[in-house]
């Protein structure tokens, strides 16, 4: 089963290729498969960093009035990590999956514009250094990642600590960040629109790449909006424009209304492909073709259509009109529908396989248990007078940590478990997944579960301390000692990442028995992904072909060749 | 008294229907993760990878699609009908009605007045028990957010943009909250202190608030008028009775009378007042400067502050 032209004790990983040698190869790289690396390497690192400052937090946290950390330092921290989480690992790592494995699994040789797509790489890394480098300029961002104004304003943000250049590079970085998203968007779309194999079909398409495109869609229409309040925050900071400044009959509000327009979708486009990987990892390792496909299909797109009408929801709290609460609220709780059918869905395809616990496996299972819990606690705060009472509360950094971290998080480790053998021609070491894993449970469930009661014992969010109140104390050092052990986890990870490169075991074209597209190729895939294109008469087409008994070497070459360059 | 700080210790009739909310939706929630979590494991153990076993194949079943897309419709639209119902009777619009306290946040402390008997106070805020209240909320600056566990919801302080809050409190005590959205520096040190009392006590306390300073009583504190005329006090503070230009700065007529200082940041003793006036920044990040005052003129504002009772 080796479509590539090297067996695979003898390949090298994906470094050792000769297509990829030289620091050239990576600085100028136009394959989806090589921009994807980059995009993987570079958000793993931001999220190492985007984790040392949770750990700098929670060590804060970790006892009432603690003294480490002052007002100053905590507030750039608490904003640096949620910018980012969101913006600079979470969702570029989604990015990588995406650039990657779309081409892939479809079957074409890249994306439709493999110099654009080098285009976003390199603005998503400029953006990222940029924001960065605020720390050097007398101090980040420290007003929240979301920023609300008018506290973003010039007369706020100067301060004794601070000139308050934060704000305007976190505005020019995200500026960059975001077009490379939009591109990103546009290439993904063209590529699933136009270079599919020939005979896939839309009903043929993996559900990856079905939820990679919806989430291309989310973003393209997303991006602007934040954006455009972006552009219009720098002209406040810089020509007084005043949109949001009330003395001069701007609104407060307006940003809220902008930022969430995105925001809210954002939270999808968090999601969204991580769904897509559970889609992809669920069947493979129940040896069982994913349940409801079309459902799933149908769900994704109606999330994509809701997550638009759902932002006021973050703005409960406001003071709005009624009228707006109820459609907000009704929108909000309609969105759980199609995410409930997702999850009975992937439970349906569990049912009746044959499951095996690799860690791909767990990590999934656990995902759909923890963004259950997630989902649940949305559905409380779209019930209107809940979120009256909880929001901006620890109750909340609780739920969207459930969605992220035990939701988002947790996928994108699956993949990286499924995954890392095509990307780089070796396996992870099992043993230190599993070790990895019950420590991420371990140290997720026991950091963040508890946050719910510090929300409901009185605890706000986004503060530097907190007084000694009736249970804060015992809460936020189980959250402390628990995020440790999380943090382990993840330790261990980036271990298993470096080290299985070099010891892992050679993984072969399709060590899992894989179903879709990508695992016809070699591991690591050849420069132009595929020597032959299979055929693809159903979503499962590899596990077709092995029915009938015929393997993708011998196939015939398929009836259109393509070129993309 | 009884201190009141979280979510699940309701004092007010709007806190128990907002619990009463929350406990509806923890149940179905916890049902809904339960169904969940035990299809899961109950997959996971009976379907485990077995020699011998083949996995079976079906793909689809429109039936159950609709079964599992038609209950959650179901639930949701009770728990929007929940909502609904929760949210009219929690904090129906104002309608014209006249606030019985308007209170205005500020970084990082909140101004207070009581139009009717006409009481300015800060940080500390004295409510009756039994009648249905009406606060108003504005902002002096940016958005901060009033949130009292106790008394059921928060309402953000927008500027530009009064809000309101409808209370019955039902049970006196010392209700604990702060300001739950991020305004800056001082953000986590911008705490609430709701002091619910009987209506006789609440209408002594207004009593006593509605006269203007008491006059030093001893030369240290006629000294200390004197620090306080000249050290800039008075272009951000006010007393009634000696100067009222001040609007910045929390009005300290009846400084002596509140328990805390500086919104919650110090317990009120002669000491922290002191420690405070020497180094304001050193207890909280405030816009409170920091003076320069020499050890003596601090010790004769501690004795004329401490005065006004
Ligand atoms: C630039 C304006 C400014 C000046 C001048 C100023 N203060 Fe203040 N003061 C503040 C502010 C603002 C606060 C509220 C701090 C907070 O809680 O964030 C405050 C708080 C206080 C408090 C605590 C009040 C309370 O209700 O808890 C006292 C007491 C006080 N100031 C005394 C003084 C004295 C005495 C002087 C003169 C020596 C003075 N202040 C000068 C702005 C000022
Ligand atoms: C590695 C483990 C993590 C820990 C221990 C952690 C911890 C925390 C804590 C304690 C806060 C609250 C800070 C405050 O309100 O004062 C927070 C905020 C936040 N976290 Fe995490 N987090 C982790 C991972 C993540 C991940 C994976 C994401 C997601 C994509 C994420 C996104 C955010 C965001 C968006 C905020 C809000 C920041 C703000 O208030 O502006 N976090 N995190
Ligand atoms: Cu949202
Ligand atoms: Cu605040």
């Amino acid at each position: 089963m080796n479509g590539g032209s090297v067996p695979p004790e003898k390949a090298g990983t994906v470094f050792q290729m000769k297509e990829y040698k030289g620091l050239l190869s990576w600085l100028s790289p136009v394959d989806h498969k090589q921009i994807g690396i980059m995009y993987f390497i570079t958000s793993l690192t931001f999220f190492l960093v985007a984790v040392s400052l949770a750990m700098i937090m929670r060590t804060q946290l970790i006892r009432p009035n603690h003294g480490w950390l002052s007002s100053a330092t905590y507030n750039q921290v608490f904003s640096m990590h949620g910018t980012t989480m969101v913006f600079l690992a979470v969702m570029p790592m989604l990015i990588a999956f995406m650039i990657y494995f779309t081409p892939l699994m479809i079957g074409a040789r890249d994306v439709a514009f493999p110099r654009m797509n080098a285009l976003s790489y390199w603005l998503y890394l400029m953006g990222g250094l940029l924001l960065y480098f605020s720390f050097f300029t007398g101090g980040a961002l420290n007003v929240g990642w979301s920023a609300y104004a008018p506290l973003t304003e010039t007369n706020y943000t100067m301060s004794k600590y601070m000139i308050g250049t934060g704000v305007d590079y976190w505005i020019v970085g995200l500026l960059l960040a975001g077009a490379g998203t939009i591109m990103n968007s546009v290439n993904i779309l063209v590529t699933v629109a136009a270079l599919r194999a020939p005979d896939m079909k839309l009903s043929r398409v993996p559900l990856f790449v079905w939820m990679s495109a919806a989430n291309a869609v989310l973003m393209l229409l997303a991006m602007p909006a934040l954006n455009t309040a972006l552009v219009m925050l720098f002209l406040d900071r810089h020509l007084n424009a005043l949109f949001f400044v009330p003395a001069a009959g701007g609104k407060p509000l307006l940003w809220q209304h902008y930022f969430w327009f995105f925001g809210h979708p954002e939270v999808y486009i968090l999601i969204l492909p991580g769904f897509g990987i559970i889609s992809e990892v669920i069947p493979v390792f129940s040896r069982k073709p994913i349940f409801g496909y079309a459902f799933l299909a149908i769900a994704t797109v109606a999330i994509g259509f809701l997550s638009f009408g759902v932002w006021a929801h973050h703005m409960f709290a406001t003071g709005m009109n009624f009228t707006v609460y109820y459609v907000f609220a009704l929108a909000s709780m309609l969105i759980a529908v199609p995410t409930g059918i997702k999850v009975f869905n992937w439970i349906a395809t569990m049912w009746g396989g044959s499951i095996s616990f690799d860690t791909a496996m767990l990590f999934a299972v656990a995902f759909i248990l923890q963004f259950t819990i997630g989902g649940l606690t949305g559905v409380a705060f779209a019930t209107v007078p809940i979120d009256w009472a909880l929001t901006h509360t620890y109750f909340v950094v609780a739920h969207f940590h459930y969605t992220l971290l035990g939701g988002t998080l947790f996928t994108v480790m699956a993949g990286f478990y499924y995954w890392y053998p095509k990307i780089t021609g070796r396996m992870l070491s099992e043993k230190l997944g599993k070790i990895q894993f019950w420590l991420m449970v371990i140290g997720f469930n026991g950091a963040f579960f508890i946050l719910h009661f510090a929300g409901l014992a009185g605890m706000p969010r986004r503060v530097y301390t907190y007084p000694d109140l009736p249970h804060l104390a015992s809460i936020n050092l189980i959250s402390s000692l628990s995020a440790y052990i999380l943090a382990l986890g993840i330790l261990v990870f980036f271990a298993n990442l470096i080290v299985s490169l070099r010891k892992g075991k050679p993984a072969g074209d399709n060590p899992w028995n894989g179903a879709t597209l990508e695992w016809a190729t070699s591991s690591p895939p050849p420069p132009r992904n595929f020597e032959r294109i299979p055929p693809v008469r159903s979503i499962t087409p590899l596990w077709d072909l092995k029915e009938s008994g015929r393997l993708p070497d011998t196939l015939p070459s398929s009836s259109r060749e393509r070129d993309n360059e | 008294m009884d201190y009141f700080t979280s979510v699940l210790s309701p004092g007010t009739r709007q806190a128990v229907d907002i619990l009463r909310a929350f406990y509806i939706v923890l149940g179905v929630s916890a049902f809904i993760f339960a169904v969940v979590a035990g299809l899961s494991m109950y997959a996971l153990c009976r379907f485990r990878r077995r020699e011998g076993r083949e996995p079976k194949t079906f793909r689809e079943n429109v039936r159950l699609e609709v079964l599992w897309t038609a209950i959650p419709l179901l639930i949701v639209t009770g728990l929007f009908v929940v909502a609904v119902w929760i949210m009219s009777l929690v904090n129906p619009p104002a309608l014209g009605h006249q606030p019985d306290l308007t209170v205005t946040a500020h970084q990082w402390w909140w101004g207070l007045r009581y139009p009717q008997p006409g009481v300015t106070a800060a940080n500390e805020i004295h409510l009756p028990v039994g009648r249905r209240l009406l606060l108003r909320f504005e902002s002096g600056d940016v958005i901060h957010s009033f949130w009292v566990p106790s008394l059921g919801q928060k309402i953000d302080v927008i500027p530009g943009h009064p809000n309101h809050l409808w209370l019955t409190l039902e049970r006196p005590g010392v209700y604990l909250g702060a300001c739950s959205s991020f305004c800056g520096m001082g953000h986590g040190k911008m705490r609430i202190r709701v002091i619910a009392q009987s209506t006789d006590d609440f209408n002594t306390w207004i009593g006593s608030q509605q006269q203007p300073a008491s006059p030093p009583s001893a030369a240290q504190a006629a000294k200390g008028v004197g620090v306080f005329m000249e050290k800039n006090c008075i272009n951000c503070h006010s007393i009634a009775g000696l100067v009222t230009k001040g609007r910045v700065a929390p009005d300290l007529t009846h400084v002596a009378s509140r328990e805390t200082l500086a919104a919650g940041a110090l317990t009120n003793t002669p000491e922290n007042l002191s420690r405070w006036l020497r180094d304001p920044q050193s207890v909280k990040d405030c816009n409170m400067p920091d003076l320069g005052l020499s050890d003596d003129q601090v010790g004769y504002l501690v004795a004329y502050l401490g005065g006004l009772k």
